[in-house]
């Protein structure tokens, strides 16, 4: 019985090592290929026009060709890509983001990029095709963390390589900024800011615009806060309006109501032309307000302050507003070289 | 004697985890839950870099604050807290009711210290703040509850400044403000000084153009002479505008003094001006201000206290002087259309000497003081 057995092991053990494959390590007096696999053995190989000489146990890789014979050597014919390396910088609100560019061959071509992004790392990710371009930002993007990756897809579309993963995170922000640009215009200018209403006449009420070189305020801002911004305003003198420095007895009212020769007032309003992203807020969302207008309905100003603008509770971007300062006199304000007033405006955000 | 023992297992299984699972569902509640803060702002009172201001501080907390937990408040940006800064400097809320402050907590007292130029913790004494309260912080002048407090905090420079909230209390969150290189606009105006001044003479009120007369004809005895249509004889009509904040003052002055109306050929022979009321029969010459008519002007000292109409043959008249007197004023203050009427007075008595030329020359000057 023993026995038995033991011829069957031996047999079965026979055949299994008869069939077993076999590798043989190739060498030379400097060089040693150890256990080669598949080696294009000796000879040659030619057509009519085309002879391949090859001898020992090489591995070849790469294309020959003539008019009438290719060679692909080597194993298979495998495309290959190199994955972009990214990277991504919190830049305010917005997400910055750039790459290295992809590089591809043996039959692949690189196509464009996908930008995803997620809201924890490994994903899910929503993306986005940017095409053949190495950078692209997230414009104003709410307070978080966010990850990144980059997709490289070839000419037909289809995704060939996944870049790094780079996580940032997008703080709260609110940015606000006021201009007052002589003779009239909404460009930048720099602090301090003034407006010099310039010699008010009873005949001759002094806005904000180009016809009377009056500068009007520009506010602009941005936020990203859900709720969006909120601007206040206020003043020095409440509704004494411009005092005079040297006899503050002496002063040109504020109140809500319409200017006009003649009448002493002074006030805001906000222009309704070039309000962008801004949204005029109560009290100052009603009447009409246009630069250079001496007619403009205005709202007196107040020490505690009132809000004049805000942007509809929702993040906002380039939020940019005209602010139109109006002064009138009547026959009896007194005349006074040196009436002045201070207005504050603050911009606050709720996160 | 298997089964009965398996059956007993099972049975203590189910007690067990009924009892485990009664006990979490009574304790959770209790269980502080980490959130963020919602509806987190803060109202700065001055936004400009590098400025002191107060600030009011809103924020939600979805889990409340623990007896005994902090909450701190951490800036960046190099906000300054000021180094005197305390607890009277500052006022907590809890749902709008302010909470008692001190140094250090202390039963239900909180405690408040400004830990460094860029943070500050408060430590909750005994009564907790209860989940989805809003708490309320303000700093600066603006607290005013306990004392009204007098340090601020001062902004960094211009840029993007973050308040971060944190503690042992649990929830956090972080708000930005805005810092601006300015916050303000300064508004300035001027106002040119103007004074306007006329005169008319007219029987009735209207504009005229010089040489301004007033001839009162021929006067008797029984027929004083007085502006105004009975007689036809032109009053004096003043009007003027000014926005001197001392108002404008006018005054009269006449060429012969208390000598009145004087003959050009006989200058010895004149119709006297002297202070009193016209009568017939009683030599006087002079001027008053007609009360009627009169706006934005007022009578001034002496001729503020005459009855004066016109038409009427009894007017009380003051005398006429060469130095001058003051007739009219805005009562100190800036006058727009100021207008006056003034009547010229004039009667004789049975020795007034016959001519036929008697004159005088009034001389009216507005003065305006700004």
């Amino acid at each position: 019985m023993f026995l038995k057995k033991f011829a069957l092991f031996l047999i079965f053990f026979s055949l299994f090592a008869f069939y077993s494959a076999r590798a043989e390590t190739l060498s030379s007096t400097n060089f040693q290929i150890k256990d080669p696999v598949i080696g294009t053995g000796g000879g040659y190989g030619s057509s009519a026009s085309f002879k391949l000489l090859s001898e020992g146990d090489k591995v070849l890789t790469g294309v020959g060709s003539s008019i009438s014979f290719i060679g692909h050597y080597g194993f298979l014919y495998y495309p290959f890509v190199t994955s972009a390396v990214l990277s991504a910088n919190a830049n305010g609100s917005d997400g910055d983001l750039t790459w290295t560019a992809s590089s591809a061959g043996q039959g692949w071509g690189v196509g464009g990029y996908n930008v995803g992004k997620a809201s924890v790392s490994g994903g899910p990710y929503t993306y986005t095709n940017v095409g053949n371009v190495l950078l692209y930002t997230y414009d104003n993007m709410a307070p978080g963390d966010y990850c990144f990756v980059v997709q490289t897809y070839d000419a037909l579309g289809y995704v060939i390589a996944t870049s790094n993963e780079v996580c940032i995170t997008i703080l709260p922000t609110i940015v606000f900024d006021l201009d007052t640009e002589a003779g009239g215009g909404s460009g930048e200018s720099s602090a301090p800011y003034n407006v010099g209403l310039g010699v008010i006449s009873t005949t001759n009420t002094r806005v904000s615009g180009t016809t009377d070189a009056v500068q009007m305020i520009v506010v602009e801002g941005e936020t990203n806060a859900a709720s969006g911004v909120v601007v206040t305003v206020r003043n020095a003198n409440g509704a004494n309006g411009l005092v005079s420095t040297s006899v503050p007895a002496d002063n040109i009212n504020s109140a809500d109501g319409t200017i006009a020769n003649g009448t002493e007032n002074y006030g805001l309003c906000v222009a309704t032309a070039g309000l962008t992203g801004f949204s005029r807020t109560s009290p100052y969302n009603t009447g009409a307000c246009v630069t250079n207008s001496e007619t403009n309905d205005i709202q007196g100003l107040t020490s505690t302050g009132e809000n004049i603008l805000n942007s509809a509770t929702v993040p906002m971007v380039n939020g940019h507003a005209e602010i139109i300062v109006n002064g009138a006199i009547s026959g009896v304000t007194p005349a006074r070289p040196d009436y002045s007033d201070t207005i504050t405006f603050i911009a606050t955000s709720t996160f | 004697m298997v089964r009965k023992l398996n059956s007993l297992f099972l049975n203590r299984l189910v007690s067990s985890v009924t009892i485990l699972a009664l006990l979490a569902v009574m304790v959770a509640p209790n269980l502080a839950m980490a959130a963020g803060v919602t509806a987190f702002s803060n109202v700065l009172s001055r936004e400009k870099a590098s400025t002191a201001g107060n600030q009011l501080i809103t924020f939600t907390t979805p889990t409340g604050i623990a007896a005994s937990a902090t909450l701190i408040l951490t800036y960046n940006n190099s906000t300054s807290i000021n180094a005197s800064m305390t607890f009277t400097d500052i006022d907590l809320a809890d749902d709008g009711v302010d909470v008692t402050l001190a140094a250090a907590p202390a039963a239900a007292t909180w405690g408040v210290v400004r830990t460094s130029a860029t943070v500050i913790t408060f430590t909750n004494g005994s009564a907790a703040v209860a989940a989805a309260s809003v708490v309320t912080i303000e700093i600066g002048t603006n607290a005013t509850n306990q004392t009204t407090g007098v340090f601020q905090i001062t902004n960094g420079p211009a840029g993007t400044t973050t308040l971060v909230l944190s503690g042992t209390f649990g929830d956090s969150g972080t708000a930005s403000m805005s810092i601006i290189d300015d916050d303000q606009v300064s508004v300035t105006a001027t106002v040119n000084q103007s004074i306007t001044f006329d005169l008319d003479t007219s029987v009735a009120d209207g504009e005229t153009t010089t040489p301004y007369s007033v001839a009162l004809g021929t006067i008797t005895t029984t027929n004083s002479k007085v502006s105004g249509s009975t007689d036809s004889v032109n009053m004096i009509i003043a009007e003027g505008d000014t926005n001197a904040s001392g108002g404008m003052v006018v005054t009269v002055r006449n060429a012969n003094g208390t000598n009145g109306l004087v003959s050009t050929a006989v200058p010895a022979n004149n119709i006297n001006s002297a202070d009193g009321t016209i009568a017939n029969g009683t030599e006087n010459y002079g001027l008053c201000v007609i009360t009627v008519g009169l706006t934005g002007f007022s009578r001034a000292a002496p001729y503020n206290s005459d009855t004066c109409a016109t038409n009427s043959e009894t007017n009380g008249v003051q005398a006429l002087t060469t130095a001058g007197e003051n007739i009219l004023n805005s009562a100190g203050a800036p006058v727009t259309a100021g207008h006056a009427e003034i009547s010229v007075n004039a009667a004789i008595s049975g020795v007034t000497a016959a001519q036929t030329d008697y004159t005088d020359t009034l001389t009216f000057i507005a003065t305006g003081t700004f």
